[in-house]
């Protein structure tokens, strides 16, 4: 069986059942208007460059060699944008005014997280093309999470760490005047605020996700880093078995400005989890993707990142991340691959395209390959 | 210090000897609820009234509880709160016996019921007590009608209990009534699980017609007071930790916000925005109690005409400088009641190197500082009769403002205000150079006060028309105990340092 057929065979009953179902209703209240020529799916639609490197990162120890860490981002940025000249294909996206927030992933810190090595090769290229490093913000919502990863080590002077949320549930850090209000599960505090940073600082964002399981999503890559990463209060969404990522992911990405400002898109797929997600909750969980996928399409390197970590499932012999089965479901998994606290929605990235979010039929992206000796 | 109305305050149940008094004054207690014979007492300058805690309905210390699904259907917390059951009697005595950590956020939950209840605390509390005890007495004003979605039918069962209590959890805002009221969404017993009647009846009610909502914490309590002009909100944090960024909305359209919260002197509204329906705004940290003041009217507008050169004061109204001068008038208290004396007139003009404003003040009594000093600042001229401007630098910086008094007697006093950084003496060093000139009709009994402020001191160094300074005025009068305080703009506490209520005033 071909791997396209097999993947298949769960995907179009899961898809079907997805259409039928009633959405919860949402509400986006948001000053902002769509802005610039890059916002997801950006200039690149349908298309993802993906490098692997062997030498990336050491499956023994995990220490990252940087240098090829440095070598797959320009092979990557280059093959992306046609651009023979590393900094060129920089300057497609960023100039010396802009203020760039790095969309950091650190749910799964310090263990699998967006690694400082590629973080530091990022704001390197930035640096090189003129963004002043005290216009770089690092960012991800909560302080506890951000604060065991190094980051500081692997940047040049002035570039700046930014927690959202400095004590957990402050709403400080989040914009009162943009959010999405849905009442999920009869919960009273129905909205979701976009962080404060990115509508009032940020001109452009770039998305660091990992290659993640997710125990609601499925999977937790580029959507699910920039939406939920991006709001407070959205753990409301699930309870239960239920949970509502199917639609709030997608709905949350596409909210101005964050959706015109999300510019590009650098899936860390060094290290990654297949079961657990997004948190590393056994090393028995972790695996080496060894590879960096680049994109401005959201939608398009998630439907990589699907098959990448149903793929290691299978080998591991879990379910797949498309199972529905309540057999399968448990409120206490104890690290039991075969089960998960909720069904998970996987097809979160297939409803994203359908608002327009970028691609997802699998015949249409256009995905390049590329290796890095 | 102004007037105080103590009509619904907590009560301090206090066992301890009339020896303690002292203690208590310099608490700013004046009075207290005692077991036993009050009559040894007095003389000691607090009132004590007789209680029999014996008959008092005893509640337990307001906490919450962090136990995910007891709270049903929504995962929060659980709220342990005594408002449901001093909302649904009113008339009943109730009394707190909580640790000193716990005082603050019962006197918030007492205040909030409106209920009469009684705290029996030990001497080293005493303090603890005071302090909230004082943050309540200070936002004390005439009392406000509840405002609610709809009542609840009490049938005097013990079913109702649950129901209440779960109402109140869910900030769903309701009155407990004998008997149904036309025209109201009514509630009554229900053999539906607590749980999902709350939910039925916010579904009912449809969420974008809830009176009140708070967003940003789980663990926040909210009730609403007042009407279209004037809404007041009570805000009580449960949580074990401040709440950052709660944001709160009401329904109606509110021009401006004064927030007081528990712990926080500086406490200021931030992102207040209305649009269509509501009112919202965030409070930057909620520790355990707050009050919110939302106030419809426009700020006020004092308007100052130009002046081609400046004269020499005759603090008369009547004269060639003043005639045409434009004018407001002011004649309420700082929680919008009459004061009883005759509007105080406030004009102004201007000229590039001065600011004048003019009092016209009639006065039933003056209370005149004995042998007054004309050449250096009073200190303390507020504990007199005076009229007082308060004016804004910035409104980037609203703490930071100039205080300008003066007497019926040309006694004067300014000030440095800045509240984020208190300066010595209230900032009573500063000077600005600014004169003054009284007169006093008695036959009229009215005084007159000017004031020549100099530009420089406010500052403006070359000021124009159209320009804006945020501008407070405000008038003490009369003899204790009976003091009259009189503010342009309402405030809803007991303080004129609310610089949220300032006004404008606007060169022309």
């Amino acid at each position: 069986m071909k791997r396209r057929l097999f993947l298949s065979l769960p995907l179009a009953p899961a898809v079907l059942a997805a259409t039928v179902r009633t959405q919860p209703e949402y509400r986006v209240v948001t000053k902002f208007r769509p802005e610039g020529r890059f916002g997801m799916p950006g200039p690149y639609r349908g298309q993802a460059v993906a490098v692997h490197a062997d030498a990336s990162i050491d499956s023994t120890s995990g220490r990252v060699d940087r240098r090829v860490v440095g070598e797959m981002l320009s092979r990557a940025m280059r093959t992306l944008t046609g651009e023979s000249v590393v900094e060129n294909a920089w300057k497609r996206f960023f100039d010396p005014a802009d203020v760039v927030g790095i969309k950091l992933n650190c749910s799964g810190a310090p263990d699998v997280c967006s690694k400082p090595d590629v973080v530091g090769e990022i704001v390197r290229n930035l640096t090189a093309v003129g963004v002043k490093p005290a216009n770089i913000y690092l960012y991800e919502r909560f302080e506890n999470q951000i604060a065991t990863v190094p980051y500081a080590r692997f940047l040049p002077e002035g570039v700046n760490i930014h927690a959202v949320e400095r004590r957990r549930g402050s709403m400080t850090g989040y914009d009162p005047y943009t959010y999405v209000e849905v009442d999920f599960f009869g919960e009273d505090d129905t909205r979701s605020n976009l962080v404060r940073l990115v509508s009032e600082r940020l001109t452009k964002i770039i998305n660091v996700p990992n290659m993640k399981d997710h125990g609601a999503a499925g999977v937790t890559g580029c959507l699910k880093n920039i939406a939920y990463g991006n709001f407070s209060n959205v753990a409301r969404s699930h309870r239960d078995e239920r949970t509502n990522t199917y639609s709030f992911i997608g709905t949350l990405a596409s909210v101005e400005p964050l959706r015109s400002k999300t510019v590009l898109h650098i899936m860390d797929g060094l290290k990654g989890v297949w079961h657990g997600g997004p948190f590393v909750l056994d090393q028995r969980f972790v695996f080496y993707p060894k590879q960096i996928i680049v994109g401005t399409d959201p939608v398009a390197i998630d439907r990589q990142l699907l098959d990448i970590i149903d793929d290691k499932r299978k080998a591991e012999y879990a379910p797949s991340v498309w199972d529905r089965s309540m057999t399968h479901v448990s409120a206490k998994p104890k690290f039991d691959p075969n089960l998960n606290v909720f069904i998970r929605e996987p097809g979160h990235i297939e409803y994203a395209s359908r608002l327009g979010l970028g691609v997802y039929d699998e015949h249409a992206i256009r995905v390049t390959r590329l290796e890095v000796a | 210090m102004i007037a105080l109305f103590l009509s619904i305050l907590p009560f301090l149940l206090w066992d301890e000897s009339p020896a303690t008094a002292p203690q208590l004054k310099k608490a700013g207690i004046e009075r207290i609820a005692v077991s036993g014979d009050p009559q040894p007492w007095s003389g000691t300058g607090i009132e004590a009234v007789r209680v029999d805690g014996t008959k008092m309905i005893r509640l337990d210390a307001p906490s919450v509880d962090y136990q995910p699904g007891v709270a049903g259907a929504t995962g929060a917390p659980w709220i342990n709160s005594n408002l449901w059951r001093m909302i649904r009697d009113r008339e009943k005595e109730y009394l707190y016996e909580v640790p000193a950590s716990s005082l603050p956020l019962a006197i918030g939950e007492a205040y909030t019921a409106g209920a009469r209840a009684y705290f029996r605390v030990k001497p080293a509390d005493l303090d603890r007590f005071a302090m909230a005890f004082g943050f309540v007495r200070g936002l004390d004003g005439p009392p406000l009608p509840d405002r609610t979605n709809f009542d609840v039918v009490d049938d005097g069962s013990e079913d109702i209990d649950e129901i209440l209590n779960l109402l109140v959890r869910r900030n769903l805002l309701f009155d407990v009534v004998r008997s149904s009221r036309n025209g109201r969404m009514e509630v009554r017993k229900s053999a539906d699980d607590p749980f999902l009647l709350a939910a039925k009846v916010r579904s009912r009610i449809g969420d974008d017609k809830r009176l009140a909502r708070v967003y940003g914490t789980e663990t926040t309590l909210v009730r609403l007071f007042g009407d279209e002009h004037h809404a007041r909100v009570h805000l009580l944090q449960y949580g074990r930790n401040p709440a950052a960024g709660v944001r709160a909305r009401v329904l109606g359209r509110y021009r401006r916000v004064y927030l007081s919260d528990f712990g926080d002197k500086l406490a200021l509204a931030k992102d207040i925005v209305t649009d269509e329906t509501g009112t919202e705004f965030s409070i930057p940290e909620l520790r355990t109690f707050a009050i919110a003041d939302l106030e419809a009217s426009e700020p006020g507008v004092l308007h100052s005409s130009r002046a081609a050169s400046d004269v020499a004061l005759t603090a008369d109204p009547d004269s060639t400088f003043w005639r045409s001068a434009p004018l407001v008038t002011s004649s309420l208290d700082p929680f919008g009641r009459p004061t009883g004396s005759g509007p105080t007139q406030i004009r102004s003009r201007w000229t590039h190197d001065s600011l004048y404003l003019l009092y016209t003040c009639p006065f039933h009594d003056l209370y005149l500082k004995p042998n007054p000093v004309l050449d250096r600042d009073t200190p303390l001229l507020w504990d007199w009769d005076v009229a007082e401007a308060f004016i804004g630098l910035t409104s980037d910086d609203i703490y930071h403002y100039r205080e300008f008094e003066m007497s019926p007697q040309g006694e004067w006093v300014d000030l440095d205000i800045d509240l984020a950084n208190p300066k010595p003496d209230y900032g009573m060093s500063w000077n600005s150079g600014y004169q003054v000139k009284a007169r006093i009709d008695r036959d009229r009994k009215v005084w007159y006060g000017e004031m020549r402020i100099p530009m420089a001191s406010l500052p403006a160094a070359d000021p124009k028309p159209g320009d804006v300074f945020r501008l407070g005025l405000y008038r003490i009068e009369g003899p204790p105990p009976n003091r009259k305080f009189g503010s342009w703009q309402p405030l809803y506490r007991a303080t004129y340092h609310t610089p949220e209520s300032f006004g404008n005033l606007v060169l022309d």
